[in-house]
């Protein structure tokens, strides 16, 4: 017997059986649906979706799947399934089919194949209506930029193939229920249970093995897989119910009852406990979380895309932002093997003006896809910790409203059970973190992240609620249940696996500034004399004194306090580091030759601050994109408006790397204010430009009055130059 | 002798209940009519549904046209056509679709489908809707699918059900030209004795799962005549009575006017009327009960009996 030829008048057959059904009607209003009503909307409102660079045409595909997949498209399939199975219950045509000199297999899959064709017809013609839809938008909507763009047919065509794998197995288990109830409304109602069911498991983001909620969880992961592989869990596992419902409904086909296809005789039960057995083993395998092992060595790499474009990248360590390496970018790719070992943790990873957090350690192979653009980027890190670096850009960090906006009403013992039972619940979820992939991160991450939950809720016992309890409890004396010392048995005031973190360097030196009763030389005494951790130990020094630094205006004091710090570090970079940032101060002192930069004026021609002596400068430095600069432009504006003269100049250094932007935006500034566009590498650095806007004051002869004036917008400012620049 | 149809101690029972076909050994030729008779319930349905696999008998018993069912399938198809109980159609296609599922379930030419449908007299009801066929048009669709594919072996369930007088003759003659210059053979079932009786070349009875009876028309004719009643109808029957049982001491008297003789022998019936008239007996009618009608309520309420 010729299979094939079989196979295929048995298909064509089921096909001819379409006629007059309703099918036609019932894909069309399915796919179209959707489609109307959010052209409708497109047309009418402005969706307001999408940003700078975002491919319009990709949200609109992307939009009618997801709202297409929600409901519509199961509901599809049910009813369809339910009629393709019905048409032979309703005058038992199954007689005239199993009459036929055609296998039952052959009649069973042709059945199948067509409700599954009729499946993968309904999301193409989705997909079709879609590309209507943004047709008819580039015609009507000009605003929308459609023609900028074009549609990513690659991905539409996955979704396309994963929702198709994801309807699979509600298809295989509808048709089994068909062919055992013989009714049309049974099968189809206990589907829409499941259906809703499924709705409700995806939305809790549970259950991604039950078949019905397999499209759902398609669309919570549209883009699809993170390391290339072809179906996601949830559609491994819709792939797996399929063909058990396959097999059960062929059992039940044959055989015609429930009994003899799966209980009776024994050999039939004994067939049904091993296919069970072995679908649940297969189940198992496929949901289980897996965790990456480590790599061989420890790789950095990936590629940039997108409009900007970058000749090199650095990975830098925290604190200090030391750069531990510079990567060539070519052909924009770059890879390097990092030969000094990593401790595990937060690095960051800079190309041109965007910096990103990336998790590594020794022996991890991290890959960046990073896409650049004018004003964001971003970033897909895959690699030995694809999980850990997924959880950080996924997971919002957790805040609780109770325990911070109604603390006032939560006396201490029920503010600590509170706590304890919140601590327990986020601790749950963040054991269950898996990336699209089902890869769980490492247990040394996982455990990480846990103890930076317990510093937050130690944070909040420690640091924040006392100030609540004091203002609502005035006359008690706080006292903490023993229950809060669980909570303290997590987390070590020197754990070096959590010092990359700022959450728990802050609770840290908080818990230090509390017990030197914000005393500065005790403060650094007791980080010095309680923290045995070298590396912790550095990492709180560097960034106390950072902030001290930079307070401190008095260069005796500065150095006094260096003097007696400096020599407690360990790693002689944070030495170096803290050195150089004195000497940077204390450049900047009053007194001190500003350093002469060189920058761009509107017109093209290079100036040097040198050129401009002779009279007083106010120097404001400031960009584009700075949002609190602009805010200072129009009063800094107006005043030079006011007291430009030949004592007094008002100058803008523009710290933009795009000087387009600055030429745009600078034109259109008063003309009494000199703009000009940094073009100095080292104008950054040399005025520790940590923040903008900055101000500052410099003398006709070139020195500095102050390197950190205040803003315009305050009194202070115009005092200041009254004072130092006389009569204006 | 190779049977068209075979089977060899033929049981079936649903799960836990008693036995619906009970070791059946049928044997019918090739190239005859087949009647299968019973009364509703008997189990021809069930008997059909086993000759065609969709019940699946335990054993290898079934033979069709030489060849074992159970091995056979579903090449054994190919020279097979079906009819069983109401005819499997698709209401929401027309009767040419209908026919033009088969043909491309089976990879025929669809040249054919109307000749068939004018075999059966649907040619102006072809684009219509099946769902919207009587209830006769609806059994003659369900005939020409089972005819479509010139199967040498036809097993056709109630056949008649449904149909006028006229439609039950068109059947009938349908069946015989089949059969007669088509050489193919027929097997129909039918609770109707009256039915079978004009059609058929040979009948088996069934009643409760048994085999009653199992032969040729013509034997069975023979049998069922064997013996009956023949009523005189004679008026001022009580005066002639003590002449009559002179004559023929079985005879008695019905009602005034009737005498019952029982015979053995159809030919007896035309002695004993030449008897009567002889005699001066004035005969007024004649009234013969007994034949096929009367052997097989016999038969059936025999079996009855027995069971009881």
């Amino acid at each position: 017997m010729n299979y094939l030829s079989l196979h295929n008048k048995a298909f064509k057959a089921e096909w001819l059986k379409l006629r007059h059904s309703g099918m036609v009607w019932l894909l069309l209003g399915a796919t179209a649906f959707i489609p109307v009503i959010n052209l409708t909307v497109g047309l009418l409102r402005d969706t307001g979706e999408g940003g700078e660079g975002t491919n319009i045409w990709n949200l609109i595909i992307q939009n009618n799947f997801m709202s297409f997949t929600g409901f519509f498209f199961p509901m599809f399939l049910l009813l369809m399934v339910a009629r393709l199975v019905y048409l032979e219950h309703r005058s038992d045509t199954w007689k005239l089919l199993e009459t036929q000199p055609v296998p039952r297999f052959v009649i069973y899959f042709a059945k199948w194949e067509v409700a599954v064709l009729i499946s993968l017809l309904s999301l193409l013609g989705l997909l079709l209506f879609a590309l209507l839809d943004g047709a008819v938008l580039m015609m009507f909507r000009k605003d929308y930029a459609l023609n900028q763009y074009s549609p990513d047919m690659t991905l539409a065509l996955q979704a396309v193939g994963r929702y198709w794998v994801a309807s699979l197995g509600i298809i295989s288990l509808q048709y089994f229920l068909g062919l055992m109830i013989r009714t049309f409304a049974w099968p189809l109602g206990i589907g829409l249970i499941a259906l809703i069911a499924g709705g409700i498991f995806a939305g809790f983001g549970v259950a991604p093995w039950f078949p019905y909620a397999a499209p759902a969880y398609t669309s919570a992961s549209y883009e699809g897989s993170m390391t290339g592989k072809l179906l996601l869990h949830h559609e491994q596992m819709s792939l797996l119910w399929a063909v058990l419902f396959l097999w059960m409904g062929y059992q039940f086909f044959v055989r015609k009852s429930f009994t003899h296809a799966f209980v009776l005789p024994l050999r039939h039960g004994i067939t049904t406990a091993v296919v069970l057995g072995l679908f649940v083993a297969l189940a198992w395998g496929v949901n289980r979380p897996e965790v990456l092992d480590r790599y061989g060595r420890t790789v950095l790499a990936g590629q940039i895309r997108g409009t900007q474009k970058v000749g090199s990248i650095a990975l830098l360590s925290a604190p200090a932002n030391d750069t531990l390496l510079v990567l060539p970018v070519r052909n924009g790719k770059f890879h390097a093997v990092i030969p000094q070992p990593l401790d595990a943790g937060v690095y960051t990873v800079r190309a041109g003006k965007f910096t990103m957090p990336v998790y590594m350690s020794t022996s991890d192979s991290t890959y960046l896809d990073w896409e650049l653009k004018d004003k964001m980027s971003d970033v897909k890190a895959t690699g030995t910790r694809v999980a850990e670096n997924a959880y950080l850009k996924e997971r919002r960090p957790y805040r609780s409203w109770a325990l911070t906006e109604n603390a006032y009403q939560y006396p201490p013992k029920v503010y600590a059970s509170r706590m304890i039972s919140e601590w327990e619940k986020e601790s749950g979820k963040i054991r269950k973190f898996k990336t699209v992939d089902n890869i769980r991160p490492a247990d040394d991450f996982l455990e990480v992240q846990q103890k930076l939950l317990a510093v937050q809720f130690l944070d909040l016992a420690d640091n924040y609620y006392p100030q609540v309890h004091a203002v609502y409890f005035p006359n008690e004396t706080l006292a903490w249940p023993a229950s809060l010392d669980n909570l303290r048995k997590e987390v070590s005031l020197e754990d070096s696996s959590l010092i990359t973190y700022s959450n728990y360097r802050a609770y840290v030196t908080g818990h230090f500034r509390t017990k030197s009763h914000k005393n500065d030389s005790l403060f650094f005494y007791y980080l010095d004399t309680e923290i045995k951790n070298p590396r912790v130990k550095d990492f709180l020094m560097y960034e106390a004194m950072q902030n001290n630094l930079g307070r401190i205006k008095d260069s005796a004091r500065r150095d006094h306090l260096l003097h007696t710090v400096l020599p407690t570090f360990s790693s002689t970079r944070l030495k170096d580091h803290l050195s150089q940032a004195a000497l940077r101060m204390s450049n900047m002192q009053r007194g001190r030759t500003a350093y002469n930069f060189t920058a761009e004026a509107l017109n093209g021609r290079q100036i040097q601050l040198a050129n401009l002596a002779g009279r007083y400068i106010v120097v404001d430095v400031w960009a584009t994109w700075c949002g609190p600069c602009k805010k200072e432009n129009p009063v800094f504006d107006e005043l030079a408006e006011r007291y430009t003269s030949e004592r007094l100049a008002f100058v803008s250094v523009s710290v933009d790397e795009d000087a387009n932007q600055w030429r745009m935006q600078a034109a259109g500034r008063s003309k009494k204010v000199l703009q000009l566009h940094a073009t100095d590498e080292e104008f950054s650095r040399r005025y520790a430009l940590n923040t903008i806007p900055r101000f500052m004051l410099i003398d006709p002869r070139g020195n500095i009055i102050d390197a950190d004036m205040p803003h315009p917008t305050e009194p202070e400012f115009e005092a200041m130059l009254e004072k130092e620049v006389g009569r204006l | 002798m190779t049977y068209a149809i075979e089977t060899k101690e033929l049981s079936f029972a649903f799960a836990y209940g008693r036995k619906v076909v009970n070791e059946l050994s049928l044997r019918v030729p090739e190239g005859s009519i087949y009647g299968f008779l019973g009364p509703n319930g008997a189990g021809k349905t069930t008997t059909i549904r086993l000759l065609t696999g969709m019940l699946r008998s335990d054993r290898d018993n079934i033979f069709l046209q030489g060849q074992s069912l159970q091995r056979g399938m579903p090449g054994i198809f190919q020279s097979l056509g079906a009819l069983i109980e109401t005819p499997s159609l698709y209401g929401h296609l027309t009767g040419k679709e209908n026919l033009k599922v088969i043909t491309t379930l089976r990879g025929l030419h669809s040249r054919h489908i109307d000749k068939y449908l004018s075999i059966v007299g649907l040619t102006d009801a072809a684009h219509k809707k099946a769902k919207d066929y009587s209830l006769g048009m609806k059994q003659r669709l369900g005939i020409a699918m089972a005819l479509l594919p010139d199967p040498t072996l036809l097993i056709l369930d109630e056949p008649a059900n449904g149909l006028d007088p006229n439609g039950i003759i068109e059947i009938r003659e349908l069946l015989r030209s089949l059969n007669r210059e088509h050489g193919k053979t027929v097997f129909v079932s039918s609770h109707l004795l009256a039915e079978i009786e004009k059609t058929c070349t040979h009948i088996g009875i069934i009643n409760r799962g048994v085999l009653r009876y199992d032969g040729t028309l013509e034997e069975m004719k023979r049998s069922a005549h064997a013996s009956g009643e023949v009523i005189f109808t004679v008026p001022g029957a009580t005066g002639w009575m003590p002449q009559v049982q002179a004559l023929f001491t079985t005879a008695r008297q019905q009602s005034a006017e009737e005498i019952i003789f029982p015979f053995a022998d159809a030919a007896q019936v035309t002695h004993i009327n030449q008897q009567l008239v002889q005699h001066g007996v004035p005969v007024t009618g004649i009234q013969v009960h007994g034949g096929l009608e009367e052997w097989f309520m016999h038969i059936v309420n025999q079996d009855r009996k027995a069971i009881a």
